[in-house]
């Protein structure tokens, strides 16, 4: 028997299949519309590709703000810092203060020192450095030489290791100042100041560390505050007691010494 | 016009080039849809499911009984939307979504053994109140070998030419043939023999 009609419905038609094919339709699919399960599934794959993108977007915008910002702290080349040097920006930012801190007096503060600082050899440095003042000079000199090994000290950014420098500096000051008997005069009105103003970066920098869970930098910035705190906030004429209650501390708390160890590999580039 | 071997059941052709090139037309054509599904267009998935829930029920009624086709069939399309990133080649949808539908026949068994949820008395009571001859050819055709009887309810029942079959499940138009010629042959032979028994 020929079953073309069987095949494709061409030729005669076969009588059987027909019955067949007439008593099976009641079987046949039935068109429906796609049920609402498959659309929201529909729905579901769409809005998950956006999702993916939105995250891809996310993190290429993040990448895009971290090159900036590594961008930013780019080292600049010596001529360019000498350049900077000779046309200094009157915008400079300053830390913010706390409310119980009088805002130091900018002629005897440290200047800030621009961090992007490249490396230059200490005789250069003091060429460099004679037409500036003489107050601010020693203090620039040796935290640019602090940044000559950032890999000496791994835990200690070239911000903080000039910072300590300069705490250290005045700690020693502070603890050099003679003793004046009974007498209830000695003038600490520079080391005050500069207290004031240190005190208010230790705290950024010590944020800044605990931020960055720089353990080592946040224990020592956190045990450097209670000193720089006790000297800004002596009163005008404070007495030998009090003084000498601080430098008991300083003495007991080895406070100099465990700054000296962090910034030891750096002074030793000066020395 | 073609080679045709025969391994067992299943028979294995090759094509000429003019049945070739027409093919390739439908499949670019199958092919345009997915990636517009794979991007979440809902014209283009219904048009697909128009296409191919025939296909899909024919497979599944070949398998399960009729009461729980729609429900599987639904099925079988969710999983492929879920899927779909799974295909590699667009153009092989039919045979991919065929081979959904076995697979999730055979699941539906398998189920259905380890909780004993359909009972006979259901099964009869159904068959009580649909035409009793439709339901005993039916039953028939699901007692075939599975080559014949997939093939032969897609033609039967879902009213699919040969041509159709062969180009939504991705068989050869001989494997096709034989497997209708001989489904046929031995459907009647069964029918048959029913009636004289």
């Amino acid at each position: 028997m020929n079953d073309d009609y069987l095949w494709d419905r061409s030729g005669e038609p076969d009588p059987e299949v027909e019955q067949l094919e007439q008593a099976l339709a009641k079987y046949r699919y039935q068109v429906q519309p796609v049920s609402s399960a498959l659309e929201s599934q529909l729905t579901v794959r769409r809005t998950g590709w956006i999702k993916y993108a939105a995250v891809a977007a996310a993190v290429l915008v993040a990448l895009a703000g971290f090159w900036l910002l590594k961008l930013q702290t780019k080292p600049v080349t010596p001529t360019e810092r000498q350049a900077n040097r000779e046309q200094p920006s009157p915008e400079s930012p300053q830390p913010m203060p706390p409310s119980d801190i009088v805002t130091p007096n900018k002629s005897h503060e440290a200047p800030a020192a621009d961090s992007n600082v490249a490396y230059k050899s200490p005789r250069r440095l003091h060429r460099s450095a004679k037409p500036e003042t003489q107050e601010a000079e020693p203090i620039v000199e040796s935290s640019e030489v602090a940044l000559r090994m950032p890999l000496a000290n791994p835990f200690i950014d070239p911000e903080t290791a000039r910072h300590i420098e300069q705490a250290q500096i005045l700690l020693r000051s502070f603890r050099n100042t003679r003793d004046s008997g009974n007498q209830a005069d000695p003038d600490l009105a520079y080391e005050k100041r500069q207290s004031r103003g240190l005190l208010s970066k230790n705290i950024l920098l010590r944020r800044d560390a605990e931020a960055k869970r720089n353990m080592p930098a946040e224990e020592l910035l956190g045990s450097l505050e209670p000193f720089l705190l006790d000297i800004a906030n002596l009163p005008d004429k404070p007495s030998n007691n009090e003084v000498r209650a601080i430098k008991e501390r300083m003495h007991k708390k080895e406070i100099v010494s465990a700054l000296q160890v962090y910034s030891a590999p750096m002074l030793s580039e000066v020395f | 016009m073609y080679k045709i071997d025969s391994n067992g059941l299943l028979v294995v052709a090759t094509q000429t080039q003019p049945a070739a090139q027409a093919r390739v037309t439908e499949i670019s054509e199958e092919a345009l849809l997915v990636k517009a599904v794979r991007h979440g267009q809902q014209e283009a998935f219904a048009k697909l499911y128009r296409l191919y829930a025939p296909l899909v029920h024919g497979i599944v009624l070949a398998r399960v009984p009729f009461a729980e086709v729609d429900d599987l069939v639904q099925d079988v399309f969710l999983i492929a939307i879920k899927k779909i990133h799974t295909l590699r080649d667009d153009s092989a949808f039919g045979a991919w979504v065929a081979m959904i539908a076995r697979n999730r026949a055979m699941d539906f068994h398998r189920r259905k053994r380890e909780t004993q949820e359909l009972t006979e008395d259901l099964a009869s009571h159904e068959r009580v109140e649909s035409d009793r001859d439709a339901a005993n050819v039916l039953e028939v055709i699901c007692g075939l070998p599975e080559a014949y009887r997939e093939t032969l309810v897609l033609r039967l029942v879902e009213g699919m030419t040969g041509p159709e079959i062969a180009n939504r499940t991705g068989l050869t138009p001989a494997s096709v043939r034989v497997n209708l010629h001989r489904g046929m042959k031995l459907l009647r032979e069964k029918l048959h023999l029913e009636e004289q028994s």
